[in-house]
């Protein structure tokens, strides 16, 4: 299917024609609200198609599959380009109302566009090193717009968090490499089929190799102890944009570590990876709620419950390692992303507006909020007892899903760590409740503008309401999609071909892969063979 | 060939992290330049480099095919071009937000910078021409009425 790739093509095209726009104002707007509309629209089509009639592959320049590079969307890319493509627009129409001149002068737009395709391009490649690069354009784009408008603090956070990630990208070729190596390919699909009938010394080199790439995803997740860098990098973005990127930037590691951890490293011995996930998960539950309980800056306690969230996904990968509950935990931790990114950028856009309404962003000098705008509390709360686990909302039933696998599988002590998570998290959430909200006004009228800012907000909290109240079809898709996961078989086949169609396996061994590649190539008639990587 | 470039891939991760634990902006994206160049040549390495080998052309004469095994693979080094391209530009932009870093503060040790990003405002939101009530929060009024019975009174008539 070769409409594969648009969700990628259109965010470039965009970013193009916004930057030659720069200077119009009204247009730039127009051009990305409507860009990002078709796409949205686009990928709720093709979440729809795929559900009904399979996993579709496209293949780029028409190069056979373990040759070339290949775009697939299974039911888990598409929940999660659906999801990307909903807060992106949701988070455009509010940065109407906060975007500066001065930003705006600094290609804000056309920098946004970028973002959304560095992470759309993510979710939908199905070849590692691919992952890399889209990983890369991502992590270009949001340089550009933590930088935008380039004050101090700006600029100096830019330059740690640009430090981060060329570690992780180092360390991403490093494990692309050594794969290559013991493997012999990058395509996940076959990758996939090969490790699973890897055995003895290979299997191990394989695990070993592996752990640098858990070290690269669980960078870009976040998770302990490789966290440090996110509290002090997501208050500098833009107002409105930094809940895009609460919102989907760390749960692209969640989803690299689902992809890579639990679909393609199937070799014996690779419970190893998924264990050592459960064992940080809780640490990285516990430590991000600490955090976010001695912060007194919204944006700060916010971004530390990212950590803190992040976790429950990790979880839920970690209990993957037991086949009987690997399929409901994958479930479970699928939900929990669908309902974390929804109210995660939810609540980064209702901080936003209760630092318009308030005049501050520290808790201690914010206040009066219900006061002054009663719907913006009742937003608020709203998401934040989603947050914190109440039910109706999403978050009761999502934490729900991965403590019961928690509880089958036997694992209590990571249960136990979620659950007072969640009791932590409340008490977080009232602190801010509280201090922001519930106290004596600290100033006579709401300040500037913000009205506008609700309508995108409150999309994202009905989305939550719903969810809670009406969780069968959310959970079902959640479990198919799953399904695709944990048994990769589906996923093989449509991107190799049928299994009797494929090209035999000729070589396991290091430095052997060329042999494949030769071969393909005489049987393709071997003429031109100068392929092009990305 | 493996063992002399595992050993120059080490020497140069080695010098990398050393150079990127320096107090000094400079020396620490040489650091990261050492970096991607040791993950280049470690990509080389697992391409399984060899002068035994040839350039991975194939013929259409079918006479002049030759041993798969004969040739090099030719993925690494499309690989490598890819991430030295990356690497390149991201160590250029690395290099200019490094140098308005130093700009900003004259001071091209990254331990000197200032920890506390309040002293301006990261949120882009200009909040010049609201009036300012905050020093009402810091120092508040005891004997100053409640907000409800302020309003109380003013609803009331007369």
């Amino acid at each position: 299917m070769n409409t594969l790739i648009v969700p990628i093509l259109i965010p470039f095209f965009t970013a193009t024609v916004l930057a030659l726009l720069n200077g119009r104002r009204t247009l730039e707007k127009a051009v990305s609200l409507v860009s990002c509309l078709g796409v949205s629209g686009f990928v709720f089509w093709l979440l729809f198609h795929v559900d009904g009639g399979g996993i579709q592959a496209m293949k780029l320049g028409g190069w056979d599959a373990p040759f070339g590079i290949a775009f697939v969307a299974d039911r888990l890319a598409c929940i999660m380009l659906c999801l990307s493509m909903t807060i992106g627009t949701v988070v455009l129409i509010y940065t109407f109302w906060t975007v500066t001149p001065r930003q705006q002068k600094y290609f804000f737009y056309p920098l946004f566009q970028i973002v959304l395709l560095g992470v759309n391009w993510s979710f939908l490649t199905g070849d590692l090193f691919n992952l890399f690069v889209a990983y890369e354009v991502m992590l270009v784009g949001s340089y550009g717009m933590m930088m935008v408008g380039a004050t101090k603090a700006q600029v100096r956070q830019t330059m740690k968090y640009i430090g981060i990630n060329t570690i992780g990208s180092t360390l991403f070729v490093v494990g692309c490499g050594l794969i290559y190596a013991t493997v012999g390919t990058l395509n996940m699909a076959d990758l996939s089929q090969r490790t699973a009938t890897l055995s003895g010394d290979q299997a191990g080199l394989v695990t070993a190799v592996s752990m640098v790439l858990l070290v690269v995803f669980a960078l870009k997740t976040a998770a302990f102890p490789l966290f440090f860098w996110l509290p002090d990098s997501y208050p500098v973005v833009p107002s409105g944009v930094v809940g895009y990127f609460a919102g989907l930037l760390t749960k692209v590691g969640v989803y690299s570590l689902l992809r890579v951890f639990v679909m393609v490293f199937r070799q014996p011995g690779a419970e190893f990876a998924i264990n050592v996930l459960l064992v940080l998960s809780g640490f990285t539950m516990l430590l991000g709620v600490l955090g976010a309980m001695c912060q007194w800056d919204i944006r700060r306690i916010l971004s530390w419950h990212i950590i803190s969230q992040v976790g429950y996904m990790v979880m839920g990968i970690g209990l993957a390692a037991n086949a009987s509950i690997a399929q409901i935990a994958i479930a479970g931790t699928i939900f929990y992303v669908v309902h974390h990114i929804i109210v995660k950028s939810c609540l980064f856009l209702v901080g936003g507006i209760a630092e318009r309404v308030s005049g501050s962003q520290d808790l201690r000098k914010m206040g009066g909020v219900l006061e002054l705008s009663p719907a913006v509390a009742g937003l608020f709360l709203v998401a934040a007892l989603s947050l914190a686990g109440m039910p109706p909302f999403s978050g009761f039933l999502s934490k729900l899903v991965l403590v019961r696998a928690g509880l089958t599988g036997g694992n209590y002590v990571v249960v136990l760590v979620a659950v007072v998570t969640g009791f932590l998290t409340l008490y977080s959430m009232s602190k801010i409740w509280s201090y922001a909200f519930w106290r004596q006004r600290c100033r006579q009228t709401a300040g500037l503008n913000y009205r506008g800012m609700m309508a995108p907000t409150a999309v994202l909290v009905l989305f939550t309401i719903v969810m809670g109240l009406w969780a069968q079809p959310f959970l079902a898709l959640a479990t198919r999609a799953a399904g695709d996961v944990t048994d990769p078989s589906q996923y093989i086949s449509a991107v190799l071909g049928p299994a009797d169609d494929q090209p035999a396996v000729t070589g396991l061994t290091a430095g052997e892969p060329v042999t494949r590649v030769a071969a393909a190539a005489s049987a393709a008639g071997g003429t031109d063979m100068i392929g092009d990587r990305p | 060939m493996e063992v002399p470039m595992a050993i120059v891939i080490g020497v140069m991760f080695a010098g990398g992290t050393y150079m990127i634990l320096r107090p000094s902006l400079i020396r620490i994206v040489m650091g990261f330049g050492l970096y991607s160049n040791a993950a280049n040549l470690l990509m080389i390495t697992c391409g399984g480099y060899s002068r035994a080998r040839r350039a991975p052309f194939v013929s259409e004469d079918a006479a002049n095919t030759v041993l798969a095994s004969a040739l090099m693979d030719p993925l690494p080094p499309d690989i490598i071009l890819t991430a030295i391209v990356i690497s390149f530009a991201v160590g250029a932009l690395f290099l200019t937000v490094c140098y308005r870093v130093y700009l900003d503060y004259r001071i091209d040790n990254p331990d000197e910078l200032p920890q506390d990003d309040s002293e301006d405002d990261p949120s882009g939101v200009n909040f010049s021409g609201v009036p300012d009530v905050m020093a009402e929060l810091a120092e508040p009024n005891p004997n100053a009425p409640h907000e409800h019975a302020v309003r109380a009174q003013a609803a009331r008539p007369g």
